[in-house]
């Protein structure tokens, strides 16, 4: 049986076994389609042996300079954000300390007074009463909603039945007064 | 320091933020008013008196500014009065009494008249004024016709409502 073309590359190249190559050795001396292909092998070998080597020193060099440059510049990692340093001056420190506390505080301040609000009561000299109120009716009612008695309801209104066999008549304007009509007979 | 610093004023504005929730509510019911309202039908000649028993009176709790509204409804007339507390200075408060009385006179059939007025009156705490809505006769004695008087009065409405 005739050997393939690998191993008797191999056997070319002295890579095979010393029983093998004995094998092969007597195999060849018999068979002439053998000796042919291995007369093919050692032609190439020979040639390839014989072509020029490419020259590789500048391609080489070039990319050990570039090794050699990434090796020497500096490398930048960044840090993770709350482990950073920062130095701040003590006196800065303190001024900004200083002014979020001032700041929260207003804050504080005057959202309180928002919710309390405001009113202003200015009597016209034409005798009527103006009235300025700078607070929200609707967070007011947010905030009678949220008393916790609902049995207490805060504001409305209530209906007086009047007898139905009193019969009552307009007898002037209105009166508003802190004292009982005196006379009144 | 940075981390210390946010978490301290984290810390500091939500203890801000939930006092000012509680103080807003004790706020709110410390200011809080009740108004008394009594009122009398007078008959033809007889003076308005009212009664001094808290229980014949109607209890209304509300806050400076917020009205209480009263409708007295009769045959021939229907009053509708707004009551309006407000702070005043020297801790008094201002009363706006806004008031519609619409009526129908006996003697004029199918006629109804409108009379819209606003009254106000400074008072302070604990004190009674009194509202005429249909104002006041000269010669009551007189007349045969009724007429009508509130009295007001405005409390703390803590003050009324210890034992609750």
């Amino acid at each position: 049986m005739c050997p393939d073309l690998h191993t008797l590359s191999a056997y070319l190249d002295g890579e095979v076994a010393v029983r093998w190559a004995q094998e092969i050795e007597q195999h060849l001396a018999q068979c002439g389609t053998c000796r042919t292909q291995l007369q093919r092998l050692t032609e190439v070998k020979e040639t390839l042996s014989r072509a020029e080597t490419p020259d590789h020193s500048l391609p080489k060099q070039r990319v050990w300079t570039r090794i050699q440059l990434d090796q020497e510049a500096p490398t930048y990692s960044a840090a993770p954000f709350m482990k950073r340093r920062v130095n701040v001056p003590l006196p800065l420190a303190a001024a900004m300390v200083t002014v979020l506390l001032v700041m929260g505080f207003a804050l504080a301040f005057f959202s309180a007074r928002a919710n309390v609000g405001t009113m202003k009561i200015t009597k016209q000299p034409s005798g009527t009463t103006e009235v300025l109120l700078q607070t929200s009716i609707k967070e007011i009612q947010q905030i009678l909603g949220s008393l916790e008695s609902p049995s207490v309801q805060f504001g409305g209104e209530v209906v007086i039945p009047l007898p139905e066999d009193a019969a009552f008549i307009m007898t002037g304007e209105p009166i508003l007064t802190r004292d009982r009509i005196q006379g009144w007979r | 320091m940075k981390r210390s610093l946010a978490l301290f004023l984290l810390f500091l504005l939500g203890m801000e933020a939930s006092a000012q929730d509680a103080d807003t509510l004790e706020f709110q019911i410390d200011e809080a008013l009740q108004i008394n309202i009594g009122y009398r039908l007078l008959s033809p000649g007889e003076m308005p008196v009212f009664s001094e028993d808290p229980s014949q009176r109607t209890q209304i709790p509300t806050f400076a500014g917020n009205p209480v509204t009263i409708w007295l409804k009769g045959t021939n007339v229907i009053i509708h009065a707004v009551l309006t507390p407000y702070p005043s200075s020297g801790g008094k408060l201002l009363l706006l009494a806004q008031c519609q009385v619409w009526y129908s006179e006996p003697s004029v059939e199918n006629e109804v008249k409108v009379l819209s007025s606003y009254k106000s009156i400074d008072l302070a705490l604990g004190e009674k004024v009194f509202f005429y809505p249909l104002g006041v006769p000269d010669e009551m004695h007189n007349s045969e016709l009724f007429n009508i008087a509130l009295e007001i009065e405005i409390t703390s409405y803590q003050d009324q409502n210890q034992d609750r």
